[in-house]
């Protein structure tokens, strides 16, 4: 096994402590760190659809996660530019009137770790808020807005017209929560769906290829 | 036959003589007093902090920024596990005073936050999550040490207010599946449970039901053998069908209903929700037994909807159960 084949292993398997010296020693054996940096973003890949089809848990997910971001610590420095994602910035967010950050959160890892730089923008967020996001940050190129409650899919509606509204662009707005389908999405002009994390990341990928 | 004797039969899988909503037929208690402050910013005993939402109808969340340990190193320094001699239990004492026709209605008393959910509250859920998977002895013992607590609580309450029944939250799952593997659930979470329940029949309570949101049908089994009398929450992104099937002689299911459906939606007509309500009214008593409906709008957090959930339950409850009694379908007029 090569070292990066065992640093996409150790990602994979979630060992967060193993990571940082073995992403050290396929540096230190010659290897691209872009190329590093592209092994544990399969892996995650890997980690994302095992989530998505059922094998993997949560935590799982969430430990692979922690030992990518370990590595990605150890590799940043000996990245080529600013060590900012060749992806671009994903803006995300709960929309208005709802609290509930757990899904939003694990999005939020797996877009991550799929390659993009994330403004996080908590729970409860205004759609002028998400407006404002965009506005502030560089190089945007998803905007995910999250909702769990029936309640508050109008809050997603309203946030999805109020970017698009903008006159912003050179984004993609997709949308993911319990109670949102597919076809809720597209009515409300959202660019993509996802129905967990792992295909959300799968998604944002696509969005922007 | 009076609230408590209607209640009385459905934990002995017997049919009611109407289909109960919690909130209607018993006298409640909640642990605002321990465990979580409701529908205002503040602290709870342990020193974590929540905060109102506004626009969410003032319900609470835990604030996000106050994680007291991030791992389990130094947890045992870092955990401030309440005195319950030092804290004040008057608001719920003076609660308790209202509860004037015991004999009429049941109490029951709603325990927030379990063991595995104040684990959250504590490290971050993510944090949490990525112990229990790279520390899982060591978060046993954490658990272990919260559950005293709760054991300490239940007592607590009991001797203020000798509830009959205990709704004892903490969610597994989300609504994809459990969040953590079955062996997990089984080494660490379902033996502290077990404790749990027996401990607090041995108080007094009467009956023990675990609120557990999201998709817990692969671990039903296992989760029963801890002893609890029912399930609070079920909801739709389980089989409900099979269970009832499989399970519906052990479990007393109390459902928020279609909360992320009709019941949620802001503009559902009452067609829609009555439709909806003797939909799940002929799922999980198909046979008449084992249903208590636990529709609240902190399900739902829609207020219309639930009005005319209740006062569809109050008025055609009786007839439901009238007409499953003689063994017909019961087809109630609903209004347009």
């Amino acid at each position: 096994m090569t070292k990066i084949e065992e640093v996409k292993a150790k990602v994979e398997a979630g060992k967060s402590k193993l990571v940082p010296g073995l992403v050290q020693e396929a540096l230190d054996a010659g290897n691209n760190p872009q190329d590093i940096l592209d092994a544990m973003v399969d892996s995650m890949g890997v980690v994302g659809e095992k989530f998505s089809t059922g094998e993997i848990f949560v935590p799982e997910m969430l430990i692979a996660a922690k030992a990518m971001s370990k590595g990605v610590d150890v590799l940043k420095p000996h990245l080529a530019g600013d060590g900012s994602s060749k992806l671009g910035t994903c803006v995300i967010g709960t929309v208005a009137g709802d609290l509930h950050d757990i899904g939003k959160n694990l999005v939020s890892l797996m877009i991550e770790s799929a390659g993009f730089d994330m403004v996080d923008l908590g729970v409860d967020v205004p759609a002028e808020t998400f407006v404002q996001a965009i506005k502030d940050n560089d190089n945007v190129k998803i905007v995910a807005c999250s909702g769990l409650l029936t309640s508050t899919m109008p809050a997603l509606k309203e946030a999805v017209a109020a970017i698009k509204a903008s006159g912003l662009t050179g984004f993609k707005v997709i949308v993911g929560g319990a109670p949102v389908t597919p076809e809720y999405a597209a009515e409300i002009g959202a660019d993509g769906f996802a129905p967990d994390a792992g295909t959300a990341a799968v998604k944002a990928k696509e969005l922007v290829a | 036959m009076n609230k408590r004797e209607n209640m009385e039969l459905i934990f002995q899988h017997k049919q009611p003589d109407w289909i109960p909503h919690l909130g209607n037929d018993t006298y409640g208690i909640r642990d605002y007093v321990v465990e979580r402050p409701i529908m205002t910013t503040g602290d709870d005993a342990w020193g974590c902090h929540w905060i109102s939402c506004p626009s969410s109808l003032n319900i609470t969340h835990p604030d996000g920024a106050d994680i007291k340990f991030e791992d389990l190193e130094n947890w045992r320094e870092n955990i401030n596990i309440p005195d319950l001699e030092k804290v004040d239990f008057t608001p719920m004492i003076e609660e308790a005073k209202a509860f004037t026709n015991r004999d009429e209605k049941m109490i029951q008393y709603v325990s927030l936050n379990g063991i595995f959910e104040r684990t959250h509250i504590l490290m971050g859920f993510e944090n949490a999550l990525c112990a229990c998977m790279e520390e899982p002895e060591e978060f046993g013992e954490m658990l272990k040490a919260v559950a005293e607590h709760k054991i300490r609580l239940f007592k607590k309450v009991y001797d203020i207010a000798q509830p009959d029944i205990l709704v004892y939250h903490d969610d597994m799952a989300t609504q994809a599946s459990q969040f953590l593997n079955t062996n997990f659930y089984k080494k660490y979470l379902f033996p502290l449970y077990k404790q749990i329940v027996e401990a607090a029949r041995e108080m007094g309570y009467k009956y023990v039901m675990q609120h557990s949101c999201g998709r817990i049908e692969k671990i039903i089994p296992e989760w029963l053998e801890c002893g609890f009398d029912g399930w609070d929450s079920v909801m739709p992104c389980n089989d409900l069908y099979e269970i009832k099937k499989e399970f519906g002689d052990k479990i007393v299911f109390m459902p928020g209903l279609d909360t992320q459906g009709v019941l949620g939606k802001i503009g559902s007509s009452r067609q829609e929700i009555e439709e909806m309500v003797v939909r799940w009214m002929n799922m999980l008593a198909s046979d008449g037994t084992g249903l208590i409906i636990d529709a609240t709008l902190a399900y739902s957090l829609n207020p219309a909807n639930e009005v005319i959930c209740l006062e569809f339950i109050k008025k055609h409850g009786k007839p439901f159960m009238d007409a499953k009694k003689a063994g017909i379908e019961y087809i109630p007029d609903l209004e347009v």
